[in-house]
Parts: structure tokens; sequence; C-alpha cells
């Protein structure tokens, strides 16, 4: 499932593939690793890490505004992800690759500045989601 | 002096990464109309000891559950409702009500790979956020980065003493002296209903520093007194934005520095 991510992301950043396809190939490549962190047992912390940080960055991102540098980096950090071991420098050049093309790996979890009403409806969506499981 | 610069207090920063859009929308806006820009090295230490505490608690409350009922309940009882909400956003993001919290194994297993993320981007995101990052007095604190061990992070913050500290905090506001002399007396002409309790302790670390001679640095001093550390940081600068309005207009008068408001509840009417 990683070779065939790592496929789709090389093809997304891939200038001569066509448009409509490197689009697809970007939405595939996402699907495949959110897959990956769901049903992957064998990653290590460091693949943890450079994976989520990837998932993170793009979650909201559509291909439309990933810059040419970005999907570079995207694919290379794909690509750190296949081998058998991360270092820890790597780890760390991942996401600082991610900041130098102005991709944001944080996801606004911040609660400073929640009004009270989002407040509630977040509190409610996790209780809805508890009577779910019970 | 770095008087071409605006400094932003740390509550900017998590507006920065807010999940209300206008908020966020805002504080971006206020980093770029604002430029260049810059934080305190004391900052990155109360995003550490608050917002990466908040990161690591749902980690390990997490990854010691056997079901999503289990995780919130363990996180609701010990890290109340920030870090309740903390989980709810992140589960907001990752697809709200139709977030798949079984089968429980892989639902831990994608949760806990994001948190994983956040904790080890969060230190490098919050030292990129402003152009510069402001460290008048050498900051220790600031210069130690959450660290993965292999079994987990490492965040807490050590309890500032001589033989752990090379920070010269104490040098620093000895420049202030007479500003601090200033700040106890107006301070202590003020009435009882305008001090908050942050400028309670400002008041008595400010009358205590005047009394010893030095900053009593020790301890967690400088976290607990950090609107005024970030105040006298601003008198360097050109200007200083925050949403602690209470604090700073009152600090601002009397250190002298140029406070801009960031006015979070007319900004959250909108």
């Amino acid at each position: 499932m990683l070779d065939e991510a790592f496929d789709r992301i090389t093809d997304a950043a891939d200038a001569n593939v066509g448009r409509s396809e490197r689009s697809n190939c970007f939405d595939e490549w996402k699907d495949y690793l959110r897959l990956l962190i769901r049903v992957e047992g064998n990653f290590s912390r460091p693949h943890r890490v450079v994976l989520g940080a990837l998932v993170s960055a793009t979650i909201q991102m559509d291909m439309s505004n990933a810059s040419e540098a970005a999907l570079k980096v995207f694919r290379d950090i794909t690509n750190v992800i296949r081998q058998p071991r991360i270092s820890k420098v790597e780890r760390q050049r991942a996401i600082r690759d991610l900041l130098a093309v102005k991709v944001n790996v944080t996801l606004p979890l911040s609660v400073q500045g929640l009004e009270e009403s989002q407040a509630k409806s977040i509190e409610s969506m996790l209780a809805a989601l508890l009577r779910k499981t019970d | 002096m770095t008087a071409d610069r605006t400094l932003f207090d740390t509550t900017m920063v998590l507006y920065h990464r807010s999940l209300d859009d206008r908020v966020r929308q805002a504080a971006e806006k206020s980093f770029v109309d604002n430029r260049p820009t810059t934080i305190s090295a004391l900052s990155l230490v109360e995003l550490k000891g608050n917002y990466i505490q908040d990161l690591v608690l749902l980690y390990k409350k997490i990854s010691t559950s056997d079901s999503f009922n289990e995780a919130y309940s363990k996180i609701d009882s010990t890290g109340g409702r920030r870090a309740t909400l903390m989980v709810g956003q992140l589960i907001n993001c990752l697809g709200g009500i139709h977030y798949h919290v079984e089968p429980w194994v892989e639902a831990k297993q994608e949760l806990l790979t994001y948190i994983d993320a956040q904790i080890a981007a969060s230190w490098d995101e919050f030292n990129n956020i402003a152009d510069y990052v402001a460290d008048e007095f050498q900051c220790t604190r600031a210069t130690e980065a959450p660290d993965d061990d292999g079994e987990g992070w490492a965040v807490s913050i050590p309890h500032c003493k001589r033989v752990n500290t090379k920070c010269s905090i104490e040098k620093f506001v000895d420049g202030f002296r007479a500003e601090l002399e200033r700040l106890v007396s107006e301070l202590s002409a003020l009435d009882e209903s305008m001090l908050t309790d942050e400028l309670r302790r400002i008041l008595a670390v400010a009358s205590k520093t005047i009394k010893s001679g030095r900053f009593p640095f020790e301890g967690r001093t400088c976290r607990s007194v950090a609107d005024l550390i970030i105040g006298l940081q601003s008198v360097l600068h050109k200007a200083l934005v925050s949403s602690n309005y209470k604090e700073h207009q009152v600090l601002h008068k009397v250190l002298n520095y140029t406070f801009l408001n960031f006015p979070i509840s007319e900004i959250r009417s909108k």
C-alpha cells in the first residue's frame, strides 16, 4: 500500500502528467495514507510521526492549493516512510521541509479563543460518539 | 534594540491555531500586517508547558485505554474541559460525528499518530510562526525542545536553578530597575478590583526584586509573571500585540511601550 501511495504522489508531482490525472492521484495518495495510519501495525514511532505530519499537513488540502514545490516535498517524504528505519534527524528534516514550503503541519487544536457555543457543539459531537459506542 | 519588530504574546500564537475561523484569520492577519514579527523565547516555554503538555496528556490517556469511552473518561477526569475539547477538535478535523471510533485498535492507532506528529511539529512551527524569536535573556528552558526518548515524549519543564540555568534574566530585569520601582508604586496604588491574579503576582515579584536587589528567577517565576517579562521585552520593540487587556493596559503605561490590543470578544462576536 505504501508503494502504491508513493506511485500516486510521484504522478501527482509530475508536471508531464495530465491535470485531472494528477489531481486524482493526489486524492488517492491521501486516501492511502489515511488508510495506512489505521491499518499498518508495523510502523515505528518515527514512521508514525512523519506519516502523521504528512497527513496533518494535507488533511484539508486540495490539489489546487498545493504548490509544485510542496508536491515534491510530499513525494520525497512519502519515500522516507518507505525506508525500514527513520532516524530522528530524518524525522525532524521531514517536518522542516514541510514548513519550508509554507505548509501548516499543526492542526487547529488550540482551545484558546473558542467561543462557548463552539465548545458546546464539540461536546455534543463527543457525546454522540460515546452513545454510538455504548 | 530591535525597534522595528512587533512582539506577539503567547496567546496570539494559540489564536493562530484556533479552530474558530474568525479568531484564526484575525490572528494570521495581525501577524501579516505587523511584520517584521517576533515572539518571546518565554512564549516557547509557556507553549510547551500548556499546549504541548495537553497533547502529551491526550497521548498517554489514549494509548492506555481499551476503548474510546475509557479514553474519553480518563481525559475528562485528568485533563479537564480543555483537554476534552482538544481531543474533540482533533476528532472534528478527522470527520466529527462521522469519525469511526470503532474498531478502537484502528482509531487508537490513528489518533496517536496524529498526536505524535502534532507534538513533534508544534515546537518547530511555534519557532517559525514569527520572523524572529526575541531572546534578550538567553532563556535556557526555551532551548529544550520536546524529546522522544523512544518510550515516550519528555516534555516536563525543570524548575530553574543556578545549576541548570545559564540565562541572563537577572541582568535583563536589573536593566529596568527604575521601571520596576514605578510599577510597584503604581500597582500598589491601584484599586483592588483592578488587580488581576497576574498583576498581583507581578507586584509581589517586582517588590521582591527591588527589596533583594535581584530577580528571583528560581523555580517557575518567569512563567508566573510572563506578562511582566514580555512587557519588559516590549520596551525594546516597536509594539506588543496581546489580548491580555487587563494586564497590559496597566503595564504599558508604566513601562512605556506601545500596546496593540487584540480584541478577542469583538472578533468572536462578528
